[in-house]
């Protein structure tokens, strides 16, 4: 036969669900480095945006090494912004998602207390 | 019963939450959750709302509170109490801790009804009475299998109504003890440690009496139950994890949104082709089922440095695209190899490419600079569908393919293989060949489930259980031509299809059996009445054109109706017979007469003479080549219900012979271009004349019968001509003996029968008499021949005479002829 009922509750509210919720709130951090591809983007933070490239000519060609040199180089620029844009929306999301996680694991620890305190607060208003 | 057999459901803890199941606290938690919700947000828009918000506030957090506590109490219940910790499994164990929530109630049930009736033990159908009574779940299982729930809950009830006892005790009889060891296992093989109600239901569906009796009313068995509690316990999972949103599994469906920005742009292939990938995230990614080996093979292969690409071979219809939606799904779920994962499998309209390029050269440009983009996105997967057809792009591919960073994956048949793409040694050099199995039954049920709770929908038919399975029989039995999962899939829409036509509400199996036999031309399913008396008479409809001959008739009836009642152990063949026996005595005939009464017509005979198959090198032409048509092999793909006639057999070159052991010791054969040719629904007669001087002989010196086929193997195997191997195979050998006088009259009759049916027809009444079936005998009978003049004398003898006599209007409509049998002129 199980152990005493209340025992099992206060194990699973305050032992058994917030590792779950801490769990879940693990995948959402993960999900948010995998959405927003950071380590990837941070690897290739100076390559040509969208792999443009263009290739050196053979031969002494100064204006066209030059032509070529700043093309590659406005292509990296490019990637460079727009990664760096993406790259504070996943930080930004992640550091949301690292509060929220926050607020949800320890309200689900205090969220018994508050219940009591709302119920009696509640009937004490009322009556 | 095993004496290690524990079994005490007060002591399991799953006991606890049965006895707190109980309590209204957790009883109706659900509803108080959803009442005091509703009532803060009632009381919530007036605290907005009024001037006196005091008293309101103080409602709202009262209700919030209690909504939420029956909410935390709901979750506790179910995630807590309802799945206790459990025991490892070990012998001596109680096994009730293997209970889940709902098994346990039931059990708990049936042991309060126990103990109420004092009986001695807890009998098995007091198990299942209380599984079906208070499951709704069940349904499910009852409605599909088109069994009735309520006439089997009605019979065990009047059962355990009738049960009297002294003294109550808490033990479970013998047959409880083999339901719940029973369901543990079926639980097990489920990949889940918790017993639940459809695992009950399953074992005892093998044990119960009153229930395998109505498994029998409608033609089901207890693994079909086991398929149907699969079925539903899958779907619950399923609805299960969806529900879980903050899971890896769910979480990870969203994709990526910046994975693709490190690729390169692919503007022109955009253009033509498909993004399977896309299609898979709308899709919601479907359960890929079968195929499992093939596609971690392809997914090997593609993660290679070097020789990446992939030519997937396959025939049409066994999956090989589905194996496709597999690759892109777990690539984009990352599932896959590191070197796979999150690339995007996009699938080249190479049809359509060339279409709007107009003509090759111009397709070519555009394809350069598909392939070019390919390579220089660093993510994509290429797929091409229909290879063999587009080998006219094998010098724009070729250069590319050797790059490590442009993998396709190559589609194409055995046959597209053999045929074209072997002939480019160099471009099949740069692939690693996958070969593509067909999937198994079990895989295609699986499959044919899902779809159709997608066709129920579009339909609003409702598919039975039945249906399905004897979809997937009737198609491995007589569809052999086509691969499963396609098969199977295409005549499941054909079906529903015509269900929806004949605006019925539910697809059964006789559907099934009427759409089967339309295309076969075979009917199909409950035997009709004419074709069990066809079956019963076999033998005679057969003499109706063969005159004597009663053991080869006998044995051929025999293995027919076998066939047909589905009693044949055997693998092979339907029926396969040697006959033996001088010439003219009925061989061909006997084959001939079978072809029309069972397959309903001579035309579904495939006639070889073997004579024509002397040198090695003609088993090309009998099982077709890259290039060349097998005279076999294409002939029983088009059409497998036919008989095979292999007309003078011992002049076969002795390696044709030997392709013909498998044939019929497995029913089946590879055809030269590396296809599995089905002959499981062929009939095999193979001719021969050999040693018939030992039947003459015989004859002569009036040996006994018996001993005469002894005389003949024996003769038979002294001269090489057949293997021992080789005639073991068949399911009988036959000898035909020579025709007898009284046999050549009754020969004659029956060709004269038909001369006299045809000029019935034009009104004119022929005679026949014993002296011109005599004569007719006599002329026609030739010892090296057998009967085989016999229509010829008849048709120069008699049929020219009639002839010219109707054509010069000798004999008009009405009139009644006679032939002098000794001068052969009409008598007047």
């Amino acid at each position: 036969m199980g152990q005493n009922i209340l025992f099992q509750y206060i194990f699973w509210q305050f032992w058994e669900s917030p590792k779950n919720v801490f769990n879940a709130w693990q995948n959402f951090l993960k999900f948010g480095f995998h959405y927003f591809s950071l380590p990837l983007l941070l690897k290739t933070l100076f390559s040509p945006w969208r792999r443009y490239r263009w290739y050196y000519p053979k031969g002494f060609y100064p204006v066209k090494y030059l032509e070529v040199f700043l093309s590659n180089l406005i292509s990296r620029i490019l990637g460079l912004v727009l990664r760096i844009f993406l790259m504070i929306s996943g930080i930004l999301f992640e550091i949301f998602i690292f509060f929220m996680g926050f607020v949800v694991f320890f309200g689900w620890l205090v969220l018994p207390f508050f219940l009591i305190w709302g119920f009696f607060y509640g009937l004490s208003i009322l009556f | 019963m095993d004496s290690q057999f524990y079994f005490n459901l007060k002591k399991a803890r799953i006991f606890q939450a049965v006895k707190w199941g109980k309590n209204p606290v957790f009883r109706f938690a659900r509803f108080f959750r959803k009442l005091f919700f509703i009532l803060f947000a009632f009381f919530f828009f007036i605290f907005l709302n009024r001037s006196f918000p005091e008293r309101f506030l103080g409602l709202c957090l009262t209700t919030l509170s209690l909504a939420i506590a029956f909410w935390i109490l709901e979750g506790f219940f179910n995630s807590k109490l309802k799945k206790p910790e459990l025991p490892v499994y070990r012998e001596g164990v109680n096994l009730a801790e293997f209970l889940s929530l709902e098994a346990a109630e039931d059990c708990w049930e049936a042991i309060k009804f126990s103990r109420k009736k004092k009986l001695p033990e807890v009998p098995s159908e007091a198990l299942l009475y209380f599984a079906l009574k208070n499951n709704k779940e069940v349904n499910f299982i009852f409605t599909r299998a088109l069994l009735y729930l309520n006439g089997l809950k009605n019979d065990l009830r009047t059962y355990l109504d009738a049960l009297k006892g002294e003294k109550f005790e808490e033990i479970l009889s013998p047959d409880s003890q083999k339901v719940i060891l029973a369901a543990l296992q079926t639980a097990q093989e489920r990949g889940s440690q918790r017993i639940e109600v459809g695992d009950l239901i399953v074992s005892q569906s093998e044990i119960d009496p009153i229930f395998k009796k109505y498994l029998m009313a409608v033609n089901l068995k207890s693994q079909d139950i086991k398929n149907l509690s699969w079925w539903l316990a899958n779907l619950k999972n399923k609805i299960e994890e969806r529900k879980k949103f903050w899971l890896w599994k769910n979480l990870i469906k969203q994709g990526s949104l910046a994975k693709n920005w490190t690729a390169g742009y692919t503007l022109t292939l955009d253009q033509f082709s498909i993004d399977l990938s896309e299609m898979a995230k709308r899709q919601g990614f479907p359960d890929i089922i079968g195929h499992k080996k093939e596609i971690e093979a392809i997914e090997r292969i593609l993660a290679r440095r070097e020789k990446n690409n992939v030519l997937m071979v396959g025939e049409s219809g066994s999956g090989r695209k589905s194996i496709i939606q597999a690759l892109a799904q777990r690539s984009y779920l990352g599932d896959s190899l590191k070197e796979v994962n999150y690339k995007r499998v996009v699938r080249l309209d190479l049809a359509s490419l060339i279409n709007q390029a107009g003509n090759l050269k111009a397709a070519e440009n555009v394809l350069d600079a598909i392939f070019n983009e390919v390579a220089s996105s660093g993510n994509i997967i290429l797929i091409i569908d229909e290879f063999h057809n587009f080998l006219e792009i094998s010098g724009v591919i070729s250069s590319y393919l050797a790059l490590p960073n442009f993998p396709v994956v190559a589609i194409t048949t055995f046959e597209g293989l053999h045929k074209n793409i072997e002939r480019n040694s160099s471009l099949l050099g740069l692939f690693e060949q996958v070969q593509v199995e067909e999937i198994s039954e079990q895989e295609t049920l699986l499959l044919l489930e899902n779809l159709s709770l997608f066709l129920e929908r579009k339909y609003k038919i409702f598919i039975s259980y039945s249906s399905l399975r004897e979809i997937i029989r009737l198609s491995e039995k007589y569809l052999p031509d086509n691969s499963f999962p396609e098969k199977a899939i295409k005549l499941l829409d054909e079906i529903i299809i015509y269900v929806s036509q004949k605006k019925a509400k539910i697809l059964l199996p006789e559907d099934v059996f009427k759409i089967v036999s339309d295309k076969t031309q075979i009917p199909v399913g409950a035997m009709e009445t004419k074709e069990r008396e066809m079956l019963l008479d076999l033998e005679n409809l057969i003499h109706q054109r063969i005159i004597n001959q009663q053991e080869a008739v006998s044995e051929v009836s025999s293995a027919l109706r076998r066939a047909r009642a589905e009693v044949s152990i055997r693998k092979g063949t339907i029926g396969s017979f040697l006959f033996l026996g001088p010439t003219g005595v009925g061989k061909t005939e006997t084959a001939k007469a079978l072809a029309a009464i069972y397959f309903g017509s001579e035309d579904k005979m495939i006639r070889l003479d073997m004579s024509e198959f002397q040198e090695v090198a003609d088993i090309a032409r009998l099982i077709g080549s890259p290039g060349q048509e097998g005279l076999l092999t294409t002939k029983i793909r088009e059409a497998p219900f036919s008989l095979i006639l292999l007309d003078e057999i011992e002049k076969a070159h002795p390696n044709v012979l030997n392709l013909f052991l498998q044939v019929l010791d497995e029913g089946q054969l590879t055809d030269g271009l590396g296809r599995k040719t089905d002959f499981k629904n062929s009939i095999i007669i193979a001719t021969s004349n050999a040693g018939y001087q030992i039947i003459l002989e015989a004859l002569k010196e009036n040996t006994i019968w018996d001993q005469v086929k002894a005389k003949l193997l024996d003769f038979v195997f002294e001269k090489a001509i057949f293997r021992p191997e080789f005639i073991n195979r068949f399911d009988a050998v036959v000898v035909f003996g020579p025709l007898s006088r009284e046999n050549l009259m009754g020969v004659a009759q029956l060709l004269l029968g038909k001369l006299k049916k045809n000029l019935a027809e034009k009104e004119i009444e022929f005679v026949i008499t014993e002296s011109l079936k005599a004569k007719i005998a006599d002329l026609g009978y030739d010892p090296t021949f057998g009967a085989r003049q016999m229509q010829r004398v008849i048709q120069d003898k008699i049929g020219n005479v009639l002839a010219t006599a109707i054509l010069s209007n000798q004999i008009k409509r009405g009139a009644r002829v006679e032939i002098d049998p000794e001068t052969f002129q009409i008598r007047r």
